[in-house]
C-alpha cells in the first residue's frame, strides 16, 4: 500500500513537471500569436469611436510598457508569472489573477454540472440499451444518442432558450446570479447552459456505456457467473459495470477537457461570466496579459483534469495500480 | 420613437386585456419577479452590448461606457432628450461677443459624496482634460481653453486662445463631465477608483464581466428625478443573447438591437422598438492609392453603388440611403437639393472612370471586418456593386482590432466605416474632413488634405453669426461633393428594444442616439 502511494506521488511529480513545461510552451505560443496578430490595445482603449491624438496614444503605450521591445516584454512577463504575478488588465489595471479567480470557478461549475447531467442521463440509458440489445428500446436509444452527438451545441442551446425561456417562460434565457445572493436563481440560470453543454456528452457516454457493457457481457466470466447461479442484478452491477467502467471514465475525463472548449460557445450564448467569456473579450480587445492569464488557467485546468482521470484509472483497475508500483 | 408612441397609443384599448393576462402570467412565473408595479421607484435592468473597458470620464470608450457614465455624471451642459443643449450644472452661461470668453453660473448641485459643485471643481475637471499628459478623447478640442478663472464659488470663466464656436457642444459631451476637484487629486490616475459625479445615480457596484449597478442619488438637483431606485447595467456582448434576455424579461431595455431582430421586437405585444437614424455607413479612401487619388474615381464609386443593395444585404432593409453628404436633416449644412447628388447612375459612373483613365476598372483592397456582420455584409454588397463598373474589390476582413489598426496605419485602399458625428454642431465635420497635421487617422480618408475644405472648416469654427455660418457650411458641402473623399452609403436605424412597461426612455435622434443613456433619469417602470 505504501509503495502504491509512493508510486502515485512519483506519477504526480512527473506529471507536474511535464505540466510545467507544457504551460511554458503554451505561454510562449500565446504570447507570439497575440503579437503577430494585427491589432493595438491602445487604439481600442482610447476610443475606437473617435480619433485619439498621437500624443495620448504614445503616452498610454508608454504607461502600459507596450513601447518596449517584444522580447523584453516577454521576459518581464515570464519572470513575473513565475512569481505568480500575472500582471494587470491593460484596460483598467485590474489584476489578472482576480479576473481569473472570479471567473474560473464559474466555468468549472458549468463544466461539472454538464458532466453530472451527462452521466446521470448517459450511463443509465447506455445500460438500458445494452441489456435489451436489438430491441425497439435499444434502437430508439441509439438513434437519440446519434442525434444527440450530431446536434451542435449552439443549435441545441438556441432551441432550449426558444422553448424553455421564450415559449414556456420557465427558466431565464441567460445570465448569472451569485449563489450567495440567491441560490434558487443561481441554479435556475445554471440549468439551461449545463443541459446544452451536457446533452451531446450524455449521448456519447450512453453509446460508450452500451458498447462497453455489450463487450463485457459477452465475456466468459459472465457466462461462468451465470452458470454459478449468481443473480442477474448482481452480475450487472457488481461485475459487468465495474469492468465496463474504464472506457466510460476515460470518455468522461477526455470530454471534460473538451468541455472547456465547448464552454466558449455556451458561455457566450447564455452570458455565463466564465473563463471563456473573459478570454473572448480579452482577445478582441488585445488585452495581452488577460489573454495570457486566462489561457494559462485553462491549460492548467486541462492538464489537471487529465491527471485526475489517470489517477482514477488506478482506483478502478487494480492491474494498472500494480503495474505502476 | 414618435412612431412607437403612436402605435402604442392606438393599441392601448385592446392591449388592456393582454396586459391583465400578462400580469397574471408574470405573477405566476418568477421570471418577472424583479419588475415593480409602482411607477415610482423600482429596479431597471439595462442590457448593454458590452462591458466598458474603463469608466474614466474623459475617455470615449464606446456607447456602453457612455450610457453608464451618463447616469453617474453631469456636465455644465449636456444634450437633453430633445437633442438640444440642456443646462445641467450650469444654471446659465454667457458668451462674449468676440466668442473668446464663456462665463458659467453654477446651480446649487451636490456630488454623490455630499460636497457642493463649485467653480473649483469645474476648473479642476477641465484642466484634467487639457493637461499635457492627458489621454482625454477631446483634449484637442478643449485645448483652445487658455485660462479658467473662478470668479466666485459659483461662477467660472473660460478664456479661449482663439474663437471656437462649437466649444459649448464639446462641453456637452459625456467626456466633459464635472467631477470633484478632491476626487481628481486623490483618485484621478486610478482607473479603478469608485467614480463620483453629480448625476442622478451613484455608483454602487461593478461585478466584472457581469453587471454594474447604480443607485438613486437623493441629492440630485432635479426635483422628482430620478424615478428609479436602482439600475443594473448587465453586459451582453452576444447580440442574440441580448435579444433573448429582453424577450424573456431578464432585462427591460437593450441597446444595439440587431437589424434582423427589429421586426420580431415590433411584433411582440410585450415589447417596443425605439428607432432613430443617426449613425451612417460610408467608404473611406486612401488618397495615396493611385486610382482613388482622383476625385472622379471616388465620384464614380458613389454613382455606381445602389444603396438599396447595401441596406437590404447588410441591414435587413432598415436604413435610409444617402446619395450626398451625411448631414442629418435639421443640422446645419443640410440641403434637400444636394441630398441626391449621386443618384444611382451606372452610365455616369463608367464615363467618370473612363475620363479618369480607367475604362476597364482596376483592382483594390477593401478593408472591413469579419467580426461584425453589418460591416462584413456592407463590404460584400459594395464589392458586388463595384464589379458592375469593373472595379474588382478584394476583401480584407480581419477582426475588429485588426481593422482599427490597419485603418490607423493607412494600410488600406478603401474601407467600410460605420460611425456618427460627435456633436450636433456642424463642426463634427472637421473630425472627418480636416487635413491638418495628422493625415492618417480613424475617421478621415488617409492623406486627404484639401486647402479649400480646411479653410471653410476653419471659418465655420470662428463664425458666430448663424446665417453666415450656414452659408459657409453650404459652400463646404459643395466642395465636399466635388472632392468626395468619402462615399456615403446609408443612415442605419439605431434601435433600443424596450419592454412595454418602460416609460420615459428616449432614443435621442441623430448623432446623439449614443448619448440616449442620459434619459434614464426620466425612465419609469409601470
Amino acid at each position: 500500500m505504501n509503495a502504491s502511494v509512493a508510486g502515485a506521488l512519483l506519477l504526480v511529480g512527473r506529471k507536474l513537471l511535464t505540466a510545467f513545461i507544457q504551460l511554458l510552451v503554451i505561454a510562449t505560443l500565446i504570447f507570439s500569436v497575440m503579437y503577430i496578430m494585427p491589432g493595438d490595445p491602445v487604439l481600442l482603449l482610447l476610443g475606437a469611436d473617435s480619433n485619439p491624438s498621437p500624443e495620448a496614444v504614445a503616452s498610454m503605450r508608454n504607461q502600459l510598457g507596450l513601447d518596449q521591445p517584444v522580447m523584453s516584454q516577454y521576459f518581464v512577463w515570464l519572470w513575473k508569472a513565475l512569481h505568480l504575478d500575472f500582471g494587470a488588465s491593460l484596460a483598467n489595471g485590474y489584476p489578472v489573477s482576480r479576473y481569473v479567480l472570479s471567473n474560473l470557478p464559474r466555468t468549472l461549475e458549468l463544466a461539472f454540472a454538464a458532466i453530472i447531467i451527462a452521466t446521470l442521463i448517459g450511463v443509465p440509458l447506455g445500460i438500458a440499451a445494452a441489456l435489451k440489445r436489438g430491441s425497439l428500446r435499444d434502437t430508439i436509444l441509439t438513434s437519440v444518442a446519434t442525434i444527440g452527438i450530431s446536434v451542435p451545441v449552439y443549435i441545441l442551446g438556441t432551441m432550449l432558450v426558444l422553448f424553455f425561456s421564450l415559449k414556456l417562460g420557465w427558466l431565464p434565457a441567460s445570465g448569472y446570479t451569485d449563489i450567495s445572493r440567491n441560490a434558487l436563481e443561481h441554479f435556475r440560470k445554471l440549468t439551461l447552459p449545463a443541459v446544452a453543454l451536457g446533452f451531446g456528452l450524455a449521448a456519447s457516454i450512453a453509446r460508450m456505456t452500451r458498447s462497453s457493457m455489450l463487450e463485457i457481457l459477452g465475456r466468459d466470466f459472465v457466462r461462468a457467473l451465470r452458470a454459478k447461479g449468481m443473480s442477474e442484478r448482481r452480475i450487472i452491477w457488481q461485475h459487468v459495470l465495474r469492468n465496463a467502467a474504464i472506457p466510460i471514465v476515460t470518455i468522461i475525463g477526455l470530454q471534460l477537457g473538451n468541455l472547456m472548449g465547448g464552454t466558449v460557445l455556451v458561455e457566450a450564448m447564455f452570458n455565463w461570466p466564465g473563463l471563456s467569456t473573459l478570454l473572448v473579450g480579452a482577445v478582441s480587445a488585445r488585452n495581452y496579459p488577460l489573454v495570457q492569464g486566462a489561457m494559462l488557467a485553462i491549460a492548467a485546468l486541462f492538464i489537471c483534469i487529465n491527471l485526475l482521470v489517470e489517477l482514477l484509472y488506478s482506483l478502478l483497475d487494480p492491474r494498472i495500480r500494480r503495474k505502476r508500483t | 420613437m414618435e412612431k412607437t408612441n403612436k402605435q402604442a397609443q392606438a393599441k392601448k384599448g385592446y392591449s388592456m386585456k393582454k396586459s391583465v393576462l400578462g400580469l397574471i402570467f408574470a405573477l405566476a412565473s418568477s421570471v418577472s419577479a424583479h419588475q415593480a408595479l409602482a411607477a415610482e421607484g423600482g429596479t431597471l435592468y439595462f442590457g448593454l452590448s458590452g462591458e466598458p473597458s474603463t469608466l474614466d470620464s474623459t475617455i470615449n470608450a464606446g456607447t456602453p461606457a457612455r450610457t453608464i457614465r451618463l447616469a453617474i455624471h453631469r456636465g455644465l451642459v449636456n444634450y437633453g432628450a430633445d437633442g438640444k443643449l440642456s443646462q445641467e450644472l450650469a444654471r446659465s452661461y454667457e458668451v462674449s461677443t468676440d466668442a473668446l470668453t464663456y462665463t458659467f453660473k453654477l446651480r446649487d448641485a451636490k456630488f454623490h459624496d455630499g460636497s457642493p459643485v463649485t467653480a473649483q471643481d469645474v476648473k479642476a475637471s477641465i484642466e484634467r482634460i487639457t493637461a499635457a499628459d492627458s489621454k482625454a478623447t477631446y483634449r484637442n478640442e478643449l485645448g483652445v481653453i487658455k485660462a479658467i478663472d473662478t470668479l466666485d464659488a459659483k461662477t467660472v470663466k473660460l478664456t479661449l486662445s482663439k474663437p471656437f464656436v462649437p466649444l459649448i457642444h464639446y462641453l456637452a459631451l459625456p467626456e466633459s463631465a464635472i467631477v470633484p476637484a478632491a476626487w481628481i487629486r486623490d483618485h484621478g490616475k486610478d482607473p479603478n477608483a469608485t467614480p463620483i459625479g453629480a448625476g442622478p445615480f451613484k455608483f454602487s457596484a461593478w461585478e466584472r464581466g457581469r453587471e454594474l449597478t447604480v443607485e438613486k442619488f437623493d441629492g440630485y438637483y432635479k426635483q422628482g428625478r430620478p424615478h428609479l431606485d436602482d439600475v443594473h447595467y448587465v453586459f451582453y456582448a452576444d447580440e442574440n443573447t441580448r435579444v433573448n434576455a429582453l424577450k424573456s424579461s431578464d432585462v427591460d431595455i437593450i441597446d444595439y438591437v440587431p437589424w434582423k431582430d427589429a421586426a420580431s421586437i415590433e411584433a411582440d405585444s410585450n415589447l417596443k422598438l425605439a428607432s432613430t437614424t443617426g449613425p451612417f455607413m460610408m467608404l473611406q479612401f486612401n488618397t495615396k492609392f493611385e486610382p482613388f487619388s482622383k476625385p472622379e474615381v471616388r465620384q464614380a464609386v458613389s454613382y455606381a453603388i445602389d444603396r438599396a443593395t447595401v441596406i437590404n444585404t447588410a441591414f435587413n432593409g432598415r436604413g435610409t440611403p444617402i446619395y450626398g453628404i451625411a448631414v442629418p436633416e435639421g443640422y446645419m449644412g443640410y440641403s434637400k437639393e444636394k441630398a441626391n447628388y449621386f443618384s444611382y447612375d451606372i452610365t455616369k459612373a463608367k464615363a467618370l472612370l473612363a475620363k479618369a483613365g480607367y475604362p476597364n476598372g482596376f483592382e483594390a483592397r477593401l478593408l472591413s471586418t469579419a467580426q461584425y456582420g453589418f460591416h462584413n455584409n456592407t463590404a460584400i454588397a459594395v464589392q458586388a456593386e463595384l464589379a458592375k463598373i469593373g472595379i474588382k474589390a478584394k476583401l480584407d476582413l480581419p477582426d475588429w482590432s485588426g481593422r482599427i489598426a490597419k485603418n490607423n496605419a493607412g494600410d488600406y485602399d478603401f474601407l467600410v466605416a460605420g460611425t456618427a458625428g460627435d456633436i450636433a454642431d456642424p463642426d463634427w465635420l472637421s473630425n472627418f474632413f480636416y487635413g491638418g497635421q495628422q493625415l492618417v487617422r480613424l475617421n478621415n480618408s488617409a492623406y486627404f488634405n484639401d486647402p479649400a475644405i480646411n479653410d471653410l472648416l476653419d471659418k465655420g469654427r470662428v463664425t458666430l453669426d448663424t446665417a453666415e455660418r450656414g452659408k459657409i457650411y453650404g459652400q463646404f458641402v459643395d466642395r465636399a461633393l466635388e472632392q468626395s473623399p468619402f462615399v456615403y452609403l446609408m443612415w442605419r436605424d439605431q434601435s433600443f428594444g424596450l419592454r412595454k412597461n418602460v416609460k420615459g426612455f428616449t432614443n435621442i435622434p441623430g448623432f446623439l442616439t449614443f448619448q440616449s443613456g442620459i434619459t434614464v433619469e426620466d425612465t419609469e417602470l409601470e
